[in-house]
């Protein structure tokens, strides 16, 4: 699903991941683990195509990423991943179920409400569907993101600290239900986290170093 | 939830702010469609009910007064003419047709107009019902006069001396009603027209009476000499007809050859007494006071729609900094540069779109409301209810307006870096 060679991203000049190769299969969940600035979320960016790496190849499905145009990529990334963000990201101004619609008519597909419905169902906020984000609590509101990441039906998704903000119990729930949610889907999850509370959950692991310590 | 239920949540999400903008939109909208809906109909209404008439003489004064009182029956007359003077000017060759006026009574607020059945025809004046006057105290009534009256053919009724309402009525000189006109769009509409002979009889025309209603100034005392000493008023049981003084108040002219115009007013102003004023001319030159005026209001219309927009852009600026964030998940989303920065120039468009609309509603409610305002905001107002395409420029200034203040956040929101946002924010 993911396949990686000779990657080398930059920040601002300085090199932040060196990653010579790389690969996940479809369906295997897989935990990106490192420290803060290890270049995790760099890393996430890149194979979402938020920004083109300095070398090396990014495959995603069979993809190559610097073969396609910027909007293009735009449109392969709307149909393609699914992205829960550390703080949801969930526009305000539109109900619970109108940011699932958006996420469905921004990856450029008809709109399926019984697939919305059916996620909703399942995530347990179908009462939020009409409610705006701010009418829900912290624990729905993150179910509602993982809802939107997966209204698209995109083959990967990705999720960036989903859990740093979450006590233990809540950590392994979101965990569970972000890899249930996957398996529902299937999709290929693949979470970053510095969050070694997870490395019990997911089995398969790209440890990424410190910054001191990378080449 | 396309581009516009986007657009309209986002909008819906600050609608106090959305509504304030709107609003300005409307106001600057409001007075500039109101002002090309007034401008053209005043100068529709001008030129229609001037057309054909090349020349107006009448006693001495104003010129504008002359042409506004005698052509379109608003402002007082400047006094009268003796029917001697007016028949040699009428017999001149020079001079196709001549329709002479008698003014100074109304009923109700109608002006009543002595004059001949070529002021009818003149205005292309039909008979909706009953038949044209054919001897003195006998009338026709104009379409809209009619209406607002509620006076019907075989009515009989009392003119007052004067032009406004409150006149004193003449005291057993009743006209009666034969015929009722269709409406032509004129000036014919408001009026009630009889024999010249009517108002000759019903009274002296008297010059000082119409300085009741007019300043002074404007109907000079010495010029004129009638019975009634120049009272104020008529004495108590005369009749009118003892103060027969063969005068008509004004001459509408149409010229035999184009040569007239060089030849007829100049010797007119010269050599007699009364005055000749051209409506062209003089309408050319109302529009040339009024068109400082009119220019200030249109300045200030777009003033405000400038700063609906500058409100706008502010608004819309600190919308596209908050919304960073949103903007960033759209693109991870799938959306492109280009539709981020469609996405909110859509909302600046829908907020002009929404003042603009509520301006041009506005806008044609003032002018309907106009006709209750006063009879002669009605006259020149008239038939401003219709659409010019100036207005489609406006609305076009509007949409432009409310883009232009929309394109500064929108290209932000295009050149944002998403790694960097999405990092941050």
């Amino acid at each position: 699903m993911i396949e990686v060679e000779n990657l080398e991203l930059t920040a601002g000049g300085r090199t932040v991941l060196r990653l010579a190769a790389w690969s996940t299969p479809p369906g295997r969940h897989t935990l990106v683990l490192g420290p803060s600035g290890s270049g995790k979320t760099t890393l996430l960016h890149a194979l979402a195509g938020l920004r083109r790496p300095a070398a090396g190849r990014i495959l995603i499905a069979g993809q190559d990423l610097s073969g396609l145009g910027a909007a293009a990529l735009d449109r392969f990334r709307g149909r393609t991943i699914g992205y829960v963000f550390q703080n949801l990201r969930l526009i305000q101004s539109l109900s619970v179920r109108d940011n699932l619609r958006l996420a469905q008519s921004l990856a450029g597909q008809k709109p399926d409400p019984t697939h919305i419905d059916d996620l909703l169902a399942r995530l347990q906020i179908s009462h939020l569907a009409d409610r705006l984000p701010r009418q829900a609590s912290q624990g729905e509101s993150q179910r509602a993101a993982v809802a939107r990441a997966l209204a698209a039906r995109p083959r990967l998704v990705f999720a960036d600290e989903p859990t740093s903000a979450l006590d233990d119990s809540a950590t392994g729930r979101v965990a569970r239900l972000l890899r249930a949610e996957a398996d529902a889907c299937g999709a290929t999850l693949v979470i970053a986290t510095h969050d070694q509370r997870l490395k019990d959950l997911f089995p398969d692991r790209l440890e990424l170093a410190a910054p001191e310590a990378a080449p | 939830m396309n581009a516009w239920g986007l657009a309209l949540a986002s909008l819906w999400d600050r609608r106090l702010s959305t509504a304030l903008h709107a609003v300005l939109f409307a106001l600057g909208v409001m007075a500039a469609v109101a002002l090309v809906l007034f401008t053209t109909a005043l100068s529709d209404n001008l030129s229609k009910n001037a057309r054909g008439v090349d020349l107006v003489v009448g006693a001495k004064g104003s010129p504008l007064q002359l042409i506004l009182s005698s052509i379109f029956q608003v402002d007082v007359p400047t006094g009268n003419i003796t029917a001697v003077d007016a028949a040699r000017i009428a017999a001149d060759p020079l001079v196709k047709k001549a329709i002479p006026l008698a003014l100074g009574d109304s009923f109700r607020g109608a002006r009543v107009v002595g004059s001949t059945h070529d002021y009818v025809d003149h205005f292309g004046g039909e008979l909706a019902e009953g038949r044209m006057f054919a001897a003195p105290y006998e009338a026709v009534i104009g379409a809209q006069a009619q209406q607002r009256i509620g006076i019907a053919v075989g009515d009989r009724f009392q003119s007052a001396h004067g032009l406004g309402d409150g006149g004193t009525a003449h005291p057993g000189h009743e006209t009666v009603i034969v015929g009722r006109l269709k409406p032509t769009r004129t000036v014919l509409d408001r009026v009630i027209v009889t024999p010249v002979e009517t108002v000759q009889m019903m009274h002296a025309i008297h010059p000082a009476d119409e300085a009741e209603s007019a300043p002074a100034a404007k109907a000079g005392e010495a010029a004129h000499d009638h019975a009634g000493g120049g009272g104020m008023a008529h004495p108590p049981g005369a009749h009118a007809e003892d103060a027969y003084p063969d005068e008509v108040t004004a001459l509408l002219i149409q010229y035999r050859t184009p040569m007239a115009a060089v030849r007829l007013p100049a010797r007119i102003n010269r050599t007699t007494a009364m005055m000749a004023a051209s409506p062209a001319l003089e309408t050319t030159r109302l529009f040339d006071l009024l068109g400082v005026g009119f220019d200030l209001i249109s300045a200030f219309a777009w003033l405000l729609v400038a700063a609906a927009a500058v409100s706008v852009f502010v608004a819309m600026l600190q919308v596209a900094r908050e919304r960073r964030g949103d903007v960033a998940l759209m693109r991870v989303m799938g959306a492109s540069r280009a539709r981020v920065l469609s996405q909110i120039l859509l909302e600046g468009l829908i907020v002009a779109a929404i003042g603009a609309a509520l301006g041009v509603a506005a806008a044609y409610g003032l002018m309907a409301s106009l006709g209750g305002i006063s009879d002669q905001a009605q006259a020149f107002a008239a038939g401003a209810l219709v659409w010019r395409w100036e207005i489609g420029w406006i609305l076009a200034g509007a949409l432009a307006a409310g883009a232009a203040a929309a394109l500064a956040p929108g290209l932000l929101a295009y050149r944002a870096d998403l790694a960097d946002t999405l990092a941050r924010a």
